[in-house]
């Protein structure tokens, strides 16, 4: 119950930010809100987290909670990174995952115990690793929509670049997700990498993301567009391969 | 007349070719359910001629995906003798990878990793499951005791660990996430089984069985095959002809007289074996790579920002 008045909550405040930045961008209270949505959002995942006896990424709800906080916390803590219309745009995203959470199955929101396997410190370094990615991520993909469909074609050098610095981060976190998903893997079953369904997956979206980084006469919109198949193809691995395919990561 | 592209064009063409190659098999076969999944002669359905050829039904073990992640690494090596690479750093970077994907080949091509199941009590030798013989360190195994912790809701299990003797002497703890090295081995613990016992009375002698276990008996061998929950009885094999004993009710069949009571429940520790020769050389590859990616983005985002 405290964490359903909790999430409510964080979604009321998430949404009142995003009004606020609309409609009064000039001012700092849609910051303030922002603020608040993130705080009440902290209180939320330490409740889940309490309740549950481990950090809120074992299932898909609890991910569905850690993603838009890592976007809400970035918002926060470097606010100058990122302008007006994606400041609005992260806000909203935040929102719509946490829409998402509250709307789920209650099967999917289940605290189930930790299978032996999970219970490892490689867990508190390799799904973050993970998240952090899909945060840039997130981030990547809205310049590649504003580089591909906003009218506003003045700023698309520099959000060029900012794509191409969120690209960046991705690539290195999803390759340390994996580094540290294989390592764990030999430590809990033996073997490093055995063309799991997720872990073929988690490697298809580094290839799919590599390709930004090994084109022939780069411009922004072929970026874009591989920005755009790579979100594609990271939601298929995380959700499409926990329910649709079968293995040893189905943790749903 | 159009210009002729250069080699650099020419090997960044090949490697996004090759790339899109990987991608393509790879995608494709999640989908298709893989020969190694399933025991010998279960695998479900037919397959159509084109994805067997291509080797979708078995690609992670096939020759096809080998030779595209091995010419992905000689193309990698090439790129930076040849000059497609011109930063220091990305050669070095590129150089790491090509190593990992080299390194993984040769591990999987020539460690072995196998299964091994043991009963409490039981003894196995390691050496009877390693092809090559010559790597044999004459490694006995005895699982002392399984022990299972649950729970709260009495289904789900918090840990398992296996207690081992390791050649009539050593003893060993085995537990999830905490692997043993035993000479060239490592043992996991990779999961356990569930057995269900019985006490069978075959003539007032009394025998302790679980299903696929034989029983002596006047008339030859019977088998414990299974037992229907709904109809409260256990199915007996005898010469491929079943015939059946009701739980806890005596039965005369075959010149013996059968009673079948519940003894308990007993785990066997399912462990995995691998060699692990060579594997520290991947990890440090694969942090090493890491380490100098870090790098480049850093300095190439100094440099931007001094622009």
């Amino acid at each position: 119950m405290t964490e359903t008045i909790l999430l409510i909550t964080a979604l009321v405040f998430y949404l009142l930010s995003l009004i606020l930045q609309l409609t009064v961008p000039d001012r700092k209270q849609g910051q303030y809100a922002l603020f608040l949505a993130v705080s009440v959002h902290l209180g939320l995942l330490a409740v889940r987290s309490a309740a549950a006896g481990h950090p809120p990424f074992t299932n898909i709800y609890e991910t569905f909670l850690l993603l838009p906080f890592l976007t809400g916390l970035r918002l926060i803590l470097w606010p100058k990174q990122s302008d007006r219309p994606l400041r609005a745009i992260l806000t909203g995203v935040a929102g719509v995952f946490l829409l998402v959470a509250l709307f789920l199955p209650g099967d999917l929101k289940v605290i189930k115990p930790l299978m032996p396997a999970l219970n490892s410190f490689w867990m508190y370094i390799h799904v973050p690793a993970y998240f952090l990615g899909y945060m840039a991520l997130i981030v990547a993909l809205v310049y590649a929509l504003m580089i591909l469909f906003a009218r506003d074609k003045a700023r698309a050098g520099e959000r060029e670049r900012k794509m191409e610095a969120e690209i960046r981060i991705t690539f290195f976190f999803l390759n340390l997700g994996l580094l540290t998903g294989a390592i764990w893997a030999y430590v809990s079953w033996g073997n490093y990498w055995s063309w799991d369904p997720k872990e073929t997956w988690a490697l298809i979206n580094i290839l799919i993301l590599a390709f930004v980084l090994h084109l022939h006469r780069p411009t922004a919109r072929k970026k874009a567009w591989i920005v755009i198949l790579t979100a594609f193809s990271v939601a298929f691995t995380y959700w499409g391969v926990s329910f649709i395919l079968s293995g040893l990561h189905s943790y749903t | 007349m159009g210009k002729k592209p250069s080699w650099r064009t020419v090997g960044l063409r090949a490697f996004q070719v090759l790339g899109i190659l990987i991608l393509v098999f790879l995608t494709i076969s999640t989908f298709i359910p893989q020969r190694n999944e399933f025991p010998p002669g279960e695998y479900p359905g037919e397959i159509s001629r084109p994805l067997r050829l291509l080797f979708l039904d078995r690609f992670y073990d096939s020759p096809l995906n080998a030779a595209l992640w091995i010419a992905l690494s000689l193309m990698l090596i090439a790129a930076v003798m040849f000059n497609g690479i011109r930063s220091f750093r990305q050669k070095i970077l590129h150089l790491m990878l090509a190593a990992v994907f080299l390194l993984v080949a040769a591990d999987k091509s020539g460690n072995e990793r196998f299964f091994i199941t043991l009963r409490e009590g039981e003894t196995i030798s390691l050496d009877n499951y390693v092809s090559h013989r010559a790597d044999a360190h004459n490694v006995d195994l005895t699982l002392k005791r399984f022990e299972i912790e649950m729970h709260t809701d009495g289904r789900t299990p918090r840990a398992f660990r296996s207690y081992l003797r390791i050649n009539g002497g050593r003893p060993a703890v085995l537990s999830v996430n905490d692997p043993l090295a035993v000479g060239r081995y490592r043992l996991y613990q990779s999961a356990y089984e569930k057995h269900f016992y019985f006490v069978v009375n075959v003539n007032d002698t009394l025998y302790e069985a679980t299903f696929g276990d034989t029983l002596p008996s006047p008339s030859g061998p019977v088998a414990l095959d299974a037992y229907d929950h709904r109809s409260r009885r256990f199915r007996m094999m005898k010469d491929d002809t079943a015939f059946y004993v009701p739980l806890e009710t005596p039965v005369v069949k075959h010149h013996s007289e059968w009673y079948i009571s519940p003894q308990g429940e007993h785990y066997s520790s399912v462990i995995e074996v691998a060699e692990v020769s060579g594997l520290r050389w991947l990890l440090a590859a694969g942090l090493a790579y890491l380490a100098v990616m870090a790098w480049d983005f850093w300095l190439s985002r100094k440099r931007r920002r001094k622009k």
